[in-house]
């Protein structure tokens, strides 16, 4: 079957509708219809849901707590790289590496035994 | 007698509040028949398709100051037509599907006890062809078989590309013709 065949079982439109039902449909649908202003006032008119009225605070505190998850983690990150270098070994570093620091920091004797000792005590 | 108006008229009316109750008249003036056999052949009964014609009319009036006239009027309103008709199907789901899948009470039935229904039995038959085609074929098949429109405004009002709705049609044709080659 090709499309001229679909064409002949088309036929006739078998959906009729009741008498007079176009002539009078234009009518009938235009008195079916709201206002605008009732449109308008019944939208004013819709009552404000609590979730509503509390939207607004509910997003500008999400904002905050967001803001303060951001702030917190950056600052741990900080403490993280201070603790990391706070916990190296002393006892682990070379005797040469204290030395040159030490030459290095134009102590001499004296103020390396106030230092000592300051520490000590 | 319908006073004659092109659709640049009513879409210049209907974005005036001082003119848009009478943009709106010769709106539904314009296009109420061709919208209710396009819903009635979608939705079946005329008891539904007036309901939805209604719908249709209630939603173009309630959006009607959105309308910027960026798309035609006609394009509009199939548009809204096609998706108030598909949310009926939705809401009254198991009605139809009762009516057309239930043996008992087919689409036979269904169309036959619609008294505003005057097809013979090749007609029925076309109508359950139709019916069992998946949605997007169906809408294609009929905009282009009864209205013979044309796939760029049929796209418009889909929202498919012109070439997947000559796919769809193509399917379509092809599987209401093996529908009556297996009747034969």
């Amino acid at each position: 079957m090709d499309n001229k065949n679909l064409d002949k079982i088309k036929g006739e439109n078998p959906f009729i509708v009741p008498e007079d039902y176009f002539s009078t449909l234009t009518d009938q649908i235009m008195e079916g219809l709201p206002t605008k202003s009732s449109v308008e006032e019944s939208i004013k008119n819709q009552p404000v849901s609590l979730w509503d009225k509390v939207k607004p605070l509910a997003y500008l505190a999400a904002i905050f707590i967001g803001a303060a998850l951001i702030v917190r983690v950056l600052i741990n990150t900080k403490t993280e790289e201070y603790d990391y270098i706070s916990q190296i070994n002393v006892e682990e570093v070379s005797d040469e590496f204290i030395d040159e620091t030490i030459e290095g920091a134009f102590l001499d004797d004296y103020d390396m035994h106030v230092y000592l000792t300051s520490y000590t005590e | 007698m319908k006073t004659k108006i092109t659709d640049e008229q009513i879409a210049l009316l209907i974005q005036d509040e001082r003119t848009l109750e009478l943009g709106f008249r010769y709106l539904v003036d314009t296009y109420s028949e061709p919208l209710y056999h396009h819903i009635r052949r979608i939705v079946l009964t005329h008891e539904n398709a007036n309901d939805v014609l209604q719908n249709t009319f209630m939603k173009a009036w309630l959006g009607c100051e959105n309308f910027e006239g960026r798309s035609k009027i006609s394009t509009w309103l199939y548009r809204i037509a096609v998706n108030e008709s598909l949310s009926f199907i939705e809401k009254n789901k198991n009605r139809f599907a009762l009516d057309i899948d239930n043996p008992e009470h087919g689409l036979e039935d269904m169309l036959k006890s619609d008294s505003y229904f005057c097809g013979d039995e090749l007609a029925i038959e076309l109508q359950k062809a139709i019916q069992e085609l998946p949605e997007k074929q169906r809408l294609v098949f009929l905009m282009k078989y009864y209205d013979d429109m044309k796939y760029t405004e049929i796209s418009k009002i889909l929202g498919t590309s012109v070439g997947a709705l000559k796919a769809s049609y193509h399917h379509a044709t092809n599987k209401i013709e093996e529908y009556f080659r297996k009747l034969d």
